[in-house]
Parts: structure tokens; sequence; C-alpha cells
């Protein structure tokens, strides 16, 4: 029996916030909290919120400094990240395909 | 987030708002204006130093029938390189420093690399050229005659000119940006369609480098009307 691409669904990357936040840093090398946040229309809290699930499952890395006397947070992709990320569009794209079928 | 409409577990939403986001966070990323405002300046910053560049005559060879010498600019020549060097550092400062403004990083190290290996590889095919006059049109097996359009448009495109087009190229693959692309492809069919024809020119490098120059200006304005609305829609 062939796995259902569901099963290739990763529950942290799955949250469509995380898959956003995912998204976003796969494309810059590095992105700053207000960035993300305006991006993705969402507070600071809530953002808070997935970026700490994020960094536990080591997908980001949350590196905290200044700009001038600015307090900044710079989130950056980590290499499993990125694997994850592509992993989970190859997966939406199987399940399409199937439910397409 | 635009998904904010629609269920998450819908896998063609979840998969266009990725798509989306990643398109938002190229144009925040943006910055091609600047890069052809400065190389444009630098190819009008050449002019005075063809003007007024003290023409030396030298490397000159026997062949049949007389010598054969190439003749120069000393200052047009060690122009290119170190402008379009300077050029190539002073947008990745320029990339970097925008980048930091609107909260994204910038993927420009690829085009200021780029840039630079390509200025250095046409250094070296000048000072080959300079070396070996006309061994340029041998290289096409006797189909490039001296003098003769199709040559000098050749050269032209291994030159510093040309050099700029292909750097512009590989920005527009570093932006994946098809507009950049297709500017970039415009400009180096300027920049041939403009090359100086025959053995001596004379005054005639004006054109080359004045319609090139003012193309790539022309260019950054459409271009910096282009970024305007992700300019403000960044944060």
């Amino acid at each position: 029996m062939t796995d259902h691409p569901v099963i290739g669904l990763n529950d942290v990357v799955h949250q469509r916030v995380r898959l956003g936040i995912l998204a976003v840093t796969h494309e810059a090398k590095r992105v700053e909290f207000g960035f993300l946040r305006a991006t993705l229309d969402l507070t600071a809290g809530n953002l808070s919120q997935h970026l700490g699930v994020l960094e536990r499952a080591g997908l980001i890395e949350l590196e905290k400094g200044y700009d001038g006397r600015r307090p900044r947070t710079w989130v950056t992709l980590t290499k499993t990240g990125g694997t994850a990320l592509r992993d989970e569009l190859a997966a939406l794209k199987a399940l399409i395909r199937q439910l397409e079928r | 987030m635009s998904s904010a409409a629609g269920p998450a577990s819908d896998p063609q939403r979840l998969l266009a708002d990725t798509r989306e986001l990643a398109k938002r966070v190229r144009r925040a990323q943006r910055v091609t204006w600047s890069a052809l405002l400065v190389l444009g300046v630098a190819i009008l910053l050449s002019i005075p130093f063809y003007e007024y560049g003290h023409n030396v005559v030298a490397y000159c060879q026997a062949r049949a029938g007389g010598r054969v010498c190439t003749r120069y600019s000393t200052l047009a020549f060690w122009y290119w390189p170190v402008a379009l060097v300077v050029a190539y550092v002073l947008i990745g400062a320029i990339f970097v420093r925008r980048a930091r403004s609107r909260g994204v990083g910038a993927r420009v190290r690829p085009y200021v690399i780029g840039g630079i290996v390509l200025v250095a590889a046409a250094t070296l095919v000048a000072v080959w050229d300079l070396q070996h006059p006309l061994s340029w049109f041998a290289l096409g097996g006797g189909r490039l005659q001296p003098g003769s359009a199709a040559g000098a448009r050749l050269y032209r495109l291994v030159g510093p000119l040309g050099v700029i087009g292909l750097g512009l190229l590989v920005l527009a693959r570093v932006e994946r940006s098809r507009a950049v692309a297709a500017f970039s492809v415009v400009y180096l069919v300027t920049v041939a369609a403009t090359a100086p024809t025959g053995l001596h020119p004379g005054r005639v490098f004006l054109p080359g480098l004045l319609v090139p120059g003012l193309v790539l200006l022309a260019g950054s304005l459409l271009f910096a009307v282009l970024e305007r609305p992700a300019a403000t829609g960044a944060p």
C-alpha cells in the first residue's frame, strides 16, 4: 500500500502562519521581526508564539541585537527548516495531485 | 496573511499563499533601480577619460605589408576596472543598507561577486587584446574583418559595457525578475548596436557610451517607479 500524502505533512510546519514564516525566511537571508509581523499581518504576541514553536523544533534561529539604539530580533531559517519547508511543499503538491485524480 | 480568508486545511490555498508571500519578499528585496543608476553614471563618467585621456600607440607588430599597432587611451583603459569594482561595491552597500532598513535580508552577494569576476575577466581580455593587435579578429577564423561591424559588436560584448549587461543578467537570476532579464537583453542589444566601427573610430566613441549610459538611467527611472509599491508596502 502506498503512503497517503497527508502522512508527509509535518504538524509543526503545516500550520498556516508557521508555513508563512518559513516561506518568508526562505526567500530572505535574514528577516526582522517587524517585517514578519507586517507581512503576515500578526500581533507581536501571536508571532512570538509561533516563532517559539519553530525555534524549539530547530527550524529557525532567533538573534537579538540592536540597530543603533533600537532593539531588533532577526529570524534565520536553519538547514533543517529549509528541508522541512521543501518536504511540506512537496507533500502539499502530492496531496493536491491526489485530490485532483 | 491572506490565507486568513480560507481554511488552513485547503492545500491549494496554502500553496498559493506561500507563493504570494515569496513574491512579496522578493519585491521588498529589490533595489534594481539603484544598480542601474550607479552603472549608468559610471558609463557617463567614462566619457571625459576618452575625450581627454592621453592616447598612446604601443605593442606594434610586423605584419604582411607593414606594422600593426594598438592605439588606446591609458586613462580610459584603466578607468573601467577601477570604476566598475567601485560601482559593484557601492551597489552591494546600497542593497545591504536598504535591506537593513526594510528588515529583510538581500541576496546581493552573487551579483556583486559575479560582477567583479566578470570585470576581472574583461580586463584580462582587454590586456591580451592590447598586446596582440587585431588578434581578436583572427579568432573568427577570417570571418571577422578588422574594423567590421560584426567584429566590433562582438568585441563590445566582452568589454566593460557588455560585462555590465552580463552582470545584470546575474541580477535578474538572483532577483528572479523577468523584467530585469528583459531589460538586460535590451541593454546588451543597445551596447552591440552602438559599437564604434572602423579601424580609426576617432570621436565616434561618444554615442557608444552616451546611449548605453542613458538607457541605464532610463531603466533606473522605470524600475524606481515599478519598485515603488513594494517600498511603500514594507514596514
